[in-house]
């Protein structure tokens, strides 16, 4: 019954028929090479663009990881006619205007409450029921809820795309299972993710991995380090830069401020320079004053656009010390702030927890050390800022790696092909 | 575990030998004595790891770096792996030779590399510079001061006092703040320009003057956004267990002491757990018919948990040893628990070297019910003002009330915070004073420098909630200078080592940073703690509330001790030190003698101060090498 009304569907928006079902493309098991990132598969391109429906609580003009990846793949999805489902916020509209895909924004505004989540959920279903999709995104699994009645009514595919943190806090953990184990198809930002969605019982052979593209806006020259120092009063000396909403502990931040006293002894005049904003940046003030560095610790909150990017190239280390935590399921999914990182041609230190060694190859475009060892991650960090040799040899790597393996046309490629492999299972 | 002390400036041998002397029961197995010049140390050495190896003062290669320490660094194998990989060799197993390389490698900041107890000095003679550490909560003691321009440290006060150039004075500020919260908040001592390190500090001397700087605090606030209840616990029981199974390290023979509360029967059961055989757990009881005490609580927990229990009954006859033990601590710490704390660890010498204790938990975790309450009185303040303001809704519920009457107006009194705190925690307050003092020592004291010192940690603006606020306040004031200086003196009376994985900084830095409703709501205290354990720890265990350490000093006082009291609060000498009023003394003896009130801990307080102006002033009393086996 389902099968017949999602042909039916499926033929009445211009997909040919060859007599034998759909001609969506073959479905084949994706292959990989070992750089983790799936390969294309041989998929027929549809005689018109895929249209696919994107259900996602975070969406810029937020800022943050989840936001990223989703807009990226969006925005780099070929042949597609995307049409993207999001919560309101300030600034929404001009943003929205500016995009080649409609973004339709339900009436509720920033994090989702119990009220505004139902508003986004009937929202995604009107949309779903009227626009006629061959698949449904979601980017975040309780977009899955609304998703998974469309699928019902429809009989759209549904793919979801799992960070980690979501699936392994205890707080809606059930209900993260259920969404991933009956999406067709679950896409994890990393091997850390995909490791998390086995571990909650999703079959192996529904899971694909792509990566989060790297992007950074205005990246294209070197930015202008020396005004941007000017312009935040950094001086001339050593600096450790992190990029990162300041909300959660399992990001690290208070290692790398714990370990600041040790680096400054073989490092005198080194900052650490925190950009994002959020609730724990008065406590990481605090600790950093506990310890002795507070005059070393800068906290310059939200940085976006050129100075950003100027931020990044003025800095010596980029550094984030996720590690794995208890509280909420904390844990780093992948990390694009390293490629960001990268895509400026600078060395990263990263935890090595969760998704992150996706994001950085140890000794090739950084260094991964114990997030929860200070004395480790000083001698890290200290090993970059005194080997300029093996910083930069470090940050080309990683320009190289980011521009290549991580662009997004290419991971936008590959997200496609998990969209096909979806519709096409769905309907063969 | 060991005692340590020295000297930078001109000095003979003979001193710095007087000086260890002192302190010779913090290490009966082993001295060591390093000069040099100007700069002479010192150490007494209780041997648990590298037994054979670990003699101190121990030097670099090149010896321009000496160190004498006292402490445990429960890491020091990983931080030496590390050192080792940067080239750094090592000539013994011992956690000192750690410091020295750890120092070398990183200067000051390699403290924050360490994890346990400690208090050390550092003698680097190519700078000129001693520094002293002392660890971040301040489980060690260590004290210093200056005298005709030399500078002289010691674990314990008595190794200064051996100095000729050092007076012996009484700071009257110091003892107007003893008279308050029955211990003498640091960085001051009763000793006039004694003083003690604070927790979490570096101290430079060099070049003539002395130096301090902080390089650990507490953060005590909410800062897990969006954690849940069993995440917290389950962390919280890794990081508890993680705590435990460190402080088993150790050469020597350890056991634990057990009072039959929640603190110290967690720490029993997870060394049950990790130890092969049987605990060895110590208990103290007290000799007074009809009331089993704790020492039936601890029973049970120990013949649940299948311990190797040992038990010590004390009574009055005891306090015989309170000179001896107020010479142990330095300065008058009216405390009541000191007594069987002493006599515990002496019990426990019999058959270890190191005692686990489950010191720190109530601050930590929030045991003390006073926490709730007073979060009850400032909510109440806010409901209800004109209660609160209402001096006779306040008399009639006091009356009312009765006996408990005073703690009712504590909490509906219209006080601010740091009033409230005094009243709450005060031997004697303001009132109690104005009777108490003679008019020479008034006119000696500023008033109010109680609420002054709390001032800070509660005022408006300090971080955290009001119950974070108090938690806070009494990490820095009653668990380092009443608690912990306690637990150390006494357990070092009796040459043994005690360990406080409670106060493990990790465990301490996860905690502080739990909102509080998962620690105290409403009026139920340590929810964190008594979760975590559910499964370890006996359920009546679990499920009892908060009581104090009850030590029958009232009883005491009226029986066994009524003459010893009577006797030593009226002697003439007591008299012409000039404190008090000889009437306001008789009047407190009297109602507490006659049972009209119960006036113990007072009367405990001038009792502890006396006896200690005899052992330290007066000279009357010798003790030291009597108490080294």
């Amino acid at each position: 019954m389902q099968g017949q009304r999602k042909r039916s569907s499926l033929v009445g928006m211009g997909y040919e028929s060859d007599g034998q079902g759909l001609s969506v493309g073959v479905v084949s098991p994706l292959s990989e090479k070992n750089n983790g990132t799936t390969e294309r598969s041989n998929h027929r391109t549809p005689s018109r663009a895929l249209r696919v429906l994107v259900l996602t609580p975070d969406f810029p003009p937020t800022v943050g990881g989840i936001q990223s990846y989703v807009y990226q793949l969006c925005a780099h999805l070929p042949d597609a006619e995307v049409v993207v489902v999001a919560p309101d916020h300030a600034g929404a509209r001009a943003f929205d205007a500016r995009q080649r895909f409609r973004v339709v924004r339900t009436a509720s505004r920033g994090k989702l409450g119990r009220l505004s989540y139902g508003v986004f959920c009937a929202g995604a279903v009107g949309i779903g029921l009227t626009g006629g999709f061959d698949v449904i995104v979601c980017g975040h699994f309780l977009a899955g809820v609304p998703a998974l009645v469309l699928r019902r009514l429809r009989g759209v595919p549904v793919v979801v795309l799992a960070h980690s943190q979501e699936v392994r806090a205890r707080q809606r953990r059930d209900l993260a299972r259920r969404v991933f184990q009956r999406a067709d198809r679950a896409i994890a930002n990393s091997e850390f993710t995909r490791a998390v969605l086995m571990g909650v019982g999703v079959s192996p052979d529904r899971i694909r991995k792509v990566n989060p593209p790297a992007h950074l806006p205005n990246s294209d020259g070197l930015g202008d380090p020396e005004g941007a120092r000017r312009r935040f009063g950094l001086g001339g000396g050593p600096l450790l830069l992190t990029v990162s909403r300041l909300a959660e502990r399992y990001k690290g931040h208070d290692t790398a401020i714990r370990a600041l006293p040790l680096i400054r002894s073989k490092v005198p005049g080194v900052q650490h320079v925190l950009v994002g904003e959020g609730p724990l940046q008065g406590f990481y003030a605090r600790l950093a004053r506990s310890l002795g560095v507070e005059a070393v610790t800068v906290f310059l909150g939200r940085v976006e656009g050129a100075d950003l990017a100027a931020l990044y190239s003025a800095c010596d280390v980029f550094v984030m010390l996720s590690r794995e935590s208890r509280i909420a399921g904390g844990a780093e999914g992948f990390g694009i702030a390293f490629l960001e990182a990268g895509l400026m041609g600078k060395p990263v230190v990263g935890g090595r927890s969760g998704g992150i060694p996706d994001a950085v190859q140890d000794e090739v475009t950084g260094l991964l050390v114990d997030p929860t060892d200070i004395q480790v991650v000083a001698d890290a960090l200290v090993r970059l800022l005194t080997n300029p040799g093996l910083a930069r040899s470090l940050g080309e790597n990683g320009r190289r790696l980011a521009a290549a393996q991580f662009a997004p046309p290419r991971l936008a490629g590959i997200f496609r092909e998990v969209l096909l492999e979806a519709v096409a299972q769905r309907g063969g | 575990m060991c005692g340590i002390c020295g000297i930078h400036g001109p000095h003979d041998e003979a001193l710095l030998r007087r000086m260890t002397g002192a302190i010779a029961h913090r290490g009966p197995d082993d001295a060591g004595f390093y000069r040099d010049g100007s700069v002479g140390l010192g150490i007494r050495r209780l041997s648990i790891i590298d037994v054979t190896g670990g003699h101190q003062p121990l030097a670099n290669e090149d010896g321009s770096l000496w160190i004498v320490y006292n402490g445990e660094i429960y890491n020091f194998q990983e931080i030496r792996k590390t050192l080792e990989a940067k080239g750094h060799r090592f000539t013994t197993r011992s956690d000192t030779e750690v410091i020295l390389h750890a120092f070398e490698e990183y200067g000051e900041a390699c403290v924050h590399l360490f994890r346990g107890m400690f208090a050390f000095a550092l003698w680097d003679a190519r700078e000129g510079t001693l520094r002293l550490c002392r660890d971040r909560l301040g489980i060690k003691p260590l004290y210093y001061t200056q005298a005709n321009g030399s500078f002289l440290f010691g674990s314990e006060i008595k190794a200064i006092l051996e100095h000729p150039g050092v007076s012996r004075e009484v700071d009257p500020e110091a003892l107007d703040l003893y008279l308050t919260f029955q211990y003498v908040p640091g960085p001051r001592t009763l000793f006039r320009g004694i003083h003690k390190l604070p927790p979490g500090h570096w101290l430079r001397w060099q070049g003539g003057s002395v130096s301090l700087h902080r390089y650990w605090d507490l953060v005590v606030e909410d800062a897990e956004p969006g954690v849940i209840e069993s995440e917290a616990v389950a962390e919280f029981r890794d990081l508890l267990e993680q705590a435990v199974r460190l402080r088993l390290i150790s050469d020597v023979p350890l056991g634990a002491l057990l009072s039959g509360g929640i603190d110290s029967s967690t720490v029993v059961a997870l060394m049950s757990r990790m130890e092969p055989g049987a605990v060895k757990t110590f208990t103290v009881g007290f000799d007074v018919p009809g009331e089993p005490g704790e020492i039936a609580e601890a029973r049970a927990v120990a013949t649940a948990l299948h311990t190797d229990h040992h038990e010590v009954i004390i009574g009055p006859s005891h306090v015989q040893d309170l000179p001896r033990l107020i010479w142990h601590m330095d300065e008058p710490i009216a405390d009541q628990a000191a007594l069987p704390t002493y006599f515990v660890c002496r019990l426990a010498r019999e058959l270890v070297t190191v005692v686990l204790t489950g010191e720190g938990g109530d601050e930590l975790l929030g045991g003390y019910p006073r926490y709730a309450w007073f979060r009850l009185a400032e909510r109440l303040g806010r409901w209800l003002p004109s209660l609160s303001a209402g001096g006779p809704v306040l008399a009639c519920i006091g009356a009312l009330a009765g006996a408990r009457g005073e703690q009712l107006r504590h909490i509906l009194a219209n006080l601010s915070p740091p009033e409230r705190h005094i009243a709450w925690i005060a031997n004697f307050d303001a009132a109690d004073k104005a009777r108490l003092y003679a008019a020479d020592f008034r006119a000696r004291v500023a008033p109010g420098a109680a609420a002054r010192l709390v001032q800070p940690f509660l005022e408006d603006g300090a971080p955290g909630d009001m119950v974070q606020r108090l938690m806070a306040l009494d990490v820095h004031t009653w668990l380092v200078d009443d608690i912990l200086t306690k637990v150390d003196k006494m357990s070092m009376a009796t040459s043994v080592e005690a360990r406080v994985p409670l106060l493990d900084h990790h465990l301490v830095e996860f905690v502080a940073t739990l909102p509080i409703a998962l620690k105290v709501r409403n009026l139920g205290t340590k929810r964190l703690l008594r979760q975590a354990v559910a499964d370890l720890v006996p359920q009546a265990t679990v499920a009892r509330r908060k009581r104090a350490f009850q030590v029958p000093v009232a009883a005491w006082l009226r029986q066994g001790l009524r003459e010893f009291t009577a006797d030593t609060l009226r002697s003439q000498a007591c008299r012409e030190r000039g404190y008090f009023q000889p009437a306001a003394v008789d009047a407190l003896l009297e109602s507490h003698l006659a049972g009209r009130s119960d006036h113990s801990q007072q009367l405990w307080n001038l009792l502890c101060l006396e006896l200690w102006h005899r052992v330290f002033l007066d000279g009357s009393t010798a003790f030291g090498s009597s108490s080294v086996r």
